[in-house]
């Protein structure tokens, strides 16, 4: 039992990042019931109509169905039919980019120079995880940005982020996570 | 309860307690990157989830158990990845065991099997009830009496080798 009590307070005594606190405070921040309300709207609510619609333009007055495709996938449909719409509606469109503008180069996972930018984000929220030159792992917060490209400097990082292999699923594809779950973002040349 | 008032308390707990999951979570990992992308995982799923609870006093086992699936898809995901660098295959010098033991309690600990060394860290170290533990690990009251049981047997006899 003893040798359990010393374990114990040596497991109580397990040093805590400081990091720590600023990531719960992100996770609550983001996952207020508030902002969950809008997505939902619009998910489960909008996609469907814009279906039926799509679907009633389809057969027409006449009653026959014309030759329109009508995707089986809704998201993709509905951003390929009303990307106008779904931008308005705040929706996450499927062109989603994050490219390194001009003068930038990208190595095996590395996004070189400083203004490495997401062209377009979802209204709340992209955390992106990377690791900096000093070897830190930072959390990048891509808030409220409206469309609007962010710069890596934007961000308060010099030099070159690279980002780390477990958000990097493949040569050209980041994972961040968005509204706290994970998607994949495509880095491209412009 | 309102949800609102259902969310802000869940706030307001995983905000007490938040570093009581990471030193959980590292205890199973034994990486420090590894447990905040775990605890933020947990979170963000609690977070969506949290219309779930039907009681809010057994939010800590609601949690713990989100918590403990993040963990254990953790160790899934770690133990089908192929290493790739050079860096992954350290040169591997060759020890006589007799000689470099490692007999702190937390070696012993760790060569339990995860459902066991889970256990024994829910009971001792988070002094949970075994009904608690019980509702964490989706598990029989009576199996995590065994389990827990057939642990501090087992830590006996590893204790007694490292002697």
């Amino acid at each position: 039992m003893k040798r359990i009590f010393d374990a114990k307070k040596k497991y109580e005594e397990t040093e805590i990042p400081s990091e720590l606190e600023c990531i719960v405070a992100d996770a609550i921040a983001k996952s207020s019931p508030k902002k969950k309300k809008s997505a939902a709207f619009y998910t489960k609510i909008l996609a469907p109509v814009a279906v039926c619609a799509a679907i009633c333009i389809a057969v027409g007055v006449n009653g026959t169905v014309h030759d329109v495709p009508v995707e089986a996938d809704t998201e993709i449909s509905l951003a390929r039919a009303m990307p106008e719409a779904a931008k308005n509606a705040r929706m996450t469109p499927m062109t989603d980019v994050c490219r390194p503008t001009a003068g930038t180069e990208r190595m095996n996972g590395e996004v070189r120079g400083n203004n490495a930018s997401v062209i377009y984000t979802d209204e709340a929220y992209i955390s992106l995880s990377c690791v900096d030159e000093q070897g830190i792992k930072r959390y990048l917060n891509f808030a409220q940005t409206d469309g609007k490209d962010v710069s890596l400097e934007d961000l308060g990082i010099e030099g070159y982020a690279r980002v780390t292999p477990f958000y990097i699923s493949s040569y050209d594809t980041v994972v961040v996570l968005l509204d706290g779950r994970e998607k994949e973002i495509k880095i491209s040349r412009r | 309860m309102q949800k609102e008032a259902v969310f802000n308390k869940v706030a307001q707990y995983i905000t007490e307690n938040q570093a009581r999951f990471y030193r959980f979570a590292v205890s199973h990992t034994k990486d420090r990157e590894a447990s905040l992308d775990i605890v933020q995982n947990a979170i963000c799923r609690a977070l969506e989830k949290y219309a779930d609870i039907r009681k809010i006093e057994s939010i800590n086992s609601w949690f713990y158990r989100i918590l403990l699936n993040e963990i254990y898809a953790y160790m899934k995901k770690k133990s089908r990845e192929v290493a790739t660098s050079d860096e992954d295959f350290p040169i591997q010098v060759y020890t006589e065991k007799a000689y470099d033991k490692d007999d702190s309690f937390d070696a012993l600990i760790n060569r339990l099997p995860e459902g066991q060394k889970t256990i024994i860290i829910l009971r001792f170290f988070e002094e949970m009830s075994l009904e608690e533990i019980s509702k964490i690990t989706g598990t029989n009251l009576n199996t995590v009496k065994t389990r827990l049981y057939g642990a501090l047997k087992k830590l006996k006899v590893f204790y007694k080798e490292a002697e």
